[in-house]
């Protein structure tokens, strides 16, 4: 791809609010329209760089192509959008505060659900242990939380390992996210009911490693897909 | 020589001039562009970039669909879309041409300063 073809795209695309794939596809066919233009213009016998100048003064107003590609994207797409917005902060490759930040709104998200569900149960069922249960859902959302903001943290790092192959620490980063993972599954048997100590807590969390060390190669390797190609349109520096 | 018609003037009719394109033949943007451009005699100055939010608002309207463009062996350049007149949009470009010469018979027949 030509870089100076890029730029018009990007910024035409990048201010336009809506899921990754939506953005991807305007950045393919506005690119491919560009290109074509600069081709055909080469074709005439144009230098390159005329064809490049020409390419881009046919392609139009970035801002005005912008305000046009917004009208186009649905509601429900832009708030997905928002959404993953707020709880990730757009970020590819968090910083520790940013993945803090994502476990605590998925903390708060989760604990709000769970709390809920557990006061409606109190309301409609008479001598309904409401505090014990509560506490197991609260420690249930905070676990969940600590490995959210993990996962976060490490699926970015696990993902730019992946695109340079790096595959010794790819695999070092799910392992240790299995881990973590696995450490909770044992502490939510052990705040439960202490049945941590007994044979099948043990076994549930060993289980448990394998389980999420997999699900995380797999969940990374699927999302480098389309990190690699995102990652040239979103490493372009616009003025 | 002819003054060019530029986005503004052509705002409004762009999507029937698109669904009338369509209609010819199955077509990706620039191939829309250009059949525009050609149609035009030159004269259609269009921003190129604003085809494709046209594109999508028909797509949208379920009067396009698309399909990614087989790979020609020997072709340069990204893959492409392939837009193609759905059954619904072959309904509104009749329904737009309809209106189209209602509008240029009203228009010109007041423009011109023709008696009632």
């Amino acid at each position: 791809m030509i870089r100076e073809l890029m730029i018009p795209v990007e910024k035409a695309v990048r201010p336009v609010c809506a899921s990754q794939s939506r953005k991807l596809r305007m950045r393919e066919e506005l690119y491919s329209l560009i290109e074509e233009r600069y081709r055909s213009f080469l074709a005439e016998g144009l230098s390159e760089a005329d064809a490049q100048q020409g390419a881009i003064a046919a392609f139009g107003d970035p801002p005005a192509i912008a305000a046009e590609l917004r009208k186009t994207v649905p509601a429900w797409n832009r708030w997905s959008r928002q959404f993953d917005n707020f709880l990730f902060a757009g970020a590819f490759e968090p910083t520790i505060a940013l993945a803090i930040h994502t476990g605590l709104c998925l903390t708060t998200i989760m604990g709000a659900w769970l709390l809920g569900m557990n006061l409606f149960l109190a309301l409609i069922k008479p001598n309904y242990p409401a505090l014990a249960i509560a506490v197991t859902f609260g420690t249930l959302a905070a676990i969940f939380g600590v490995n959210a903001s993990l996962g976060h943290w490490l699926a970015g790092r696990t993902i730019k390992k992946l695109l340079a192959r790096h595959y010794a620490t790819v695999l070092l980063h799910a392992i240790l996210f299995g881990l973590v993972f696995a450490a909770s599954i044992a502490l939510l048997y052990l705040s439960a009911s202490g049945e941590f100590f007994l044979r099948s807590g043990w076994m549930k969390a060993a289980m448990a490693l394998p389980v999420a060390t997999s699900m995380d190669l797999f969940i990374c390797w699927l999302a480098s897909f389309e990190v690699a190609q995102r990652e040239p349109w979103e490493s372009l520096e616009l003025d | 020589m002819p003054q060019g018609i530029h986005g503004d003037q052509v705002r409004g009719h762009l999507e029937t001039m698109v669904l009338s394109v369509l209609d010819q033949q199955d077509a990706h943007g620039f191939q829309i562009v250009k059949q525009l451009d050609d149609m035009g005699c030159g004269l259609l100055r269009l921003k190129e970039g604003t085809i494709y939010p046209v594109l999508y608002r028909l797509e949208q309207s379920g009067l396009v669909k698309a399909r990614w463009e087989p790979v020609e062996e020997g072709r340069r350049g990204p893959p492409r879309r392939v837009y193609q007149l759905t059954r619904k949009g072959r309904g509104k470009l009749q329904a737009g041409r309809e209106s189209w010469l209602k509008f240029v018979d009203i228009v010109g027949t007041i423009v011109a300063g023709a008696p009632a």
